[in-house]
């Protein structure tokens, strides 16, 4: 695997750029895809807010200026894409943002692409009912299991205000998958 | 506050095992690479048409819809019903004369000529069974010269039938010819 400074060395470089960006999709495509999709739910839209990502960082790359890791940058792209999505979709139903995660995550028990059970159903509602912000954490923390300097870097908000966020996501969701369970 | 969220992520992992329940259609990840640089070729491309209008096409445009919006309606005026049946009686007499004209030289003045090429053999045929004309009508109309024996020197008339034809002959009949 290429290093990471090799490679946006590579992607600054006219003539290496588009076989360094084949190598930077096939490095990073699942994890963007799984971070996007935790956030929009719907495969077929994590699609296409993956895909719009990918040709962000491309049009994008020679702006990155290297003050964070080039994984992080790529993250906040991919977490400022599927928040755009979901404020779009908002505004085209003319309904709140909660209201669009609930529909969402209502919408999984017809999803083909859910292969959850009953518990993993609750625990999508459950974290819809989240703020975005601490949704976004519960995901990156609870699944992806990243440290909360990687998020605060991702995130750009304070390590603190992040394990606050958490903390509390995480007992509104065992309040919630207890109200439904117990 | 770091054990009461042990004890709850404890409790979620007991309950989901970390699953989120998502999946994905089957070779999603491997199409994806070609999917996303099919995407960045496309934003290359050129979103001009080539097309181009005339110049200040839509200043014109949009003046000549305005006008032909707030252009003024042209009044209507009421001609009375009289007044309109005597306007309309001359012409229609003008027209009836020559409507009269036309179609009688089509149905009554109308000549057709005909020849004998026109008339199918079948309809002279059945003409000639009828029999309502005789052997004299013909005899005037065609001329000494109509027939002559040597058209017929491609016939062979045998004795037998001629004995025959003969026999069938009734002899009053052909004395009662003979008179006339």
């Amino acid at each position: 695997m290429i290093s990471e400074i090799t490679l946006i060395e590579q992607l600054k470089n006219a003539s290496s750029k588009n076989e360094a960006f084949r190598e930077l999709v096939k490095q990073y495509k699942e994890r963007l895809y799984w971070h996007i999709r935790k956030i929009v739910i719907s495969h077929d839209d994590a699609d296409d807010v993956l895909q719009n990502t990918f040709i962000k960082i491309f049009k994008n790359i020679e702006s990155f200026n290297q003050e964070s890791k080039l994984y992080s940058w790529m993250y906040r792209i991919a977490t400022n894409e599927s928040i755009t999505f979901i404020n779009k979709r908002a505004k085209e139903k003319n309904i709140d943002i909660a209201d669009v995660y609930k529909q969402l995550a209502g919408s999984l028990e017809s999803d083909d692409y859910f292969s959850g059970e009953e518990i993993q159903l609750i625990l999508q509602k459950a974290i819809a009912t989240l703020p975005q912000k601490q949704q976004l954490v519960f995901n990156m923390k609870y699944f992806d299991e990243m440290k909360y300097e990687e998020m605060s870097e991702i995130l750009e908000t304070s390590v603190g205000a992040l394990k606050a966020s958490y903390f509390h996501a995480v007992k509104k969701i065992e309040h919630f998958i207890k109200s439904k369970t117990d | 506050m770091k054990k009461e969220l042990k004890n709850s992520i404890d409790y979620l992992n007991t309950k989901t095992a970390k699953n989120s329940g998502f999946s994905v259609p089957t070779d999603y990840f491997t199409e994806l690479e070609e999917a996303v640089f099919t995407e960045i070729s496309a934003t290359s491309f050129s979103k001009e048409t080539g097309f181009a209008t005339p110049d200040d096409y839509f200043i014109s445009l949009e003046n000549r819809i305005l006008d032909s919006i707030s252009a003024p309606k042209k009044e209507t005026t009421v001609i009375q019903f009289k007044n309109r049946i005597f306007k309309v009686i001359p012409y229609v007499a003008a027209a009836s004369i020559v409507l009269f004209i036309t179609l009688n030289s089509f149905f009554f003045k109308e000549t057709t000529t005909f020849s004998l090429d026109s008339v199918s053999q079948n309809d002279i045929e059945n003409w000639l069974d009828s029999k309502t004309f005789s052997n004299t009508e013909i005899a005037t109309v065609l001329g000494d010269d109509f027939l002559n024996l040597n058209d017929f020197s491609f016939a062979e008339l045998k004795k037998e039938t001629l004995e025959d034809y003969l026999s069938t002959i009734d002899t009053q009949e052909l004395l009662n010819e003979i008179d006339n």
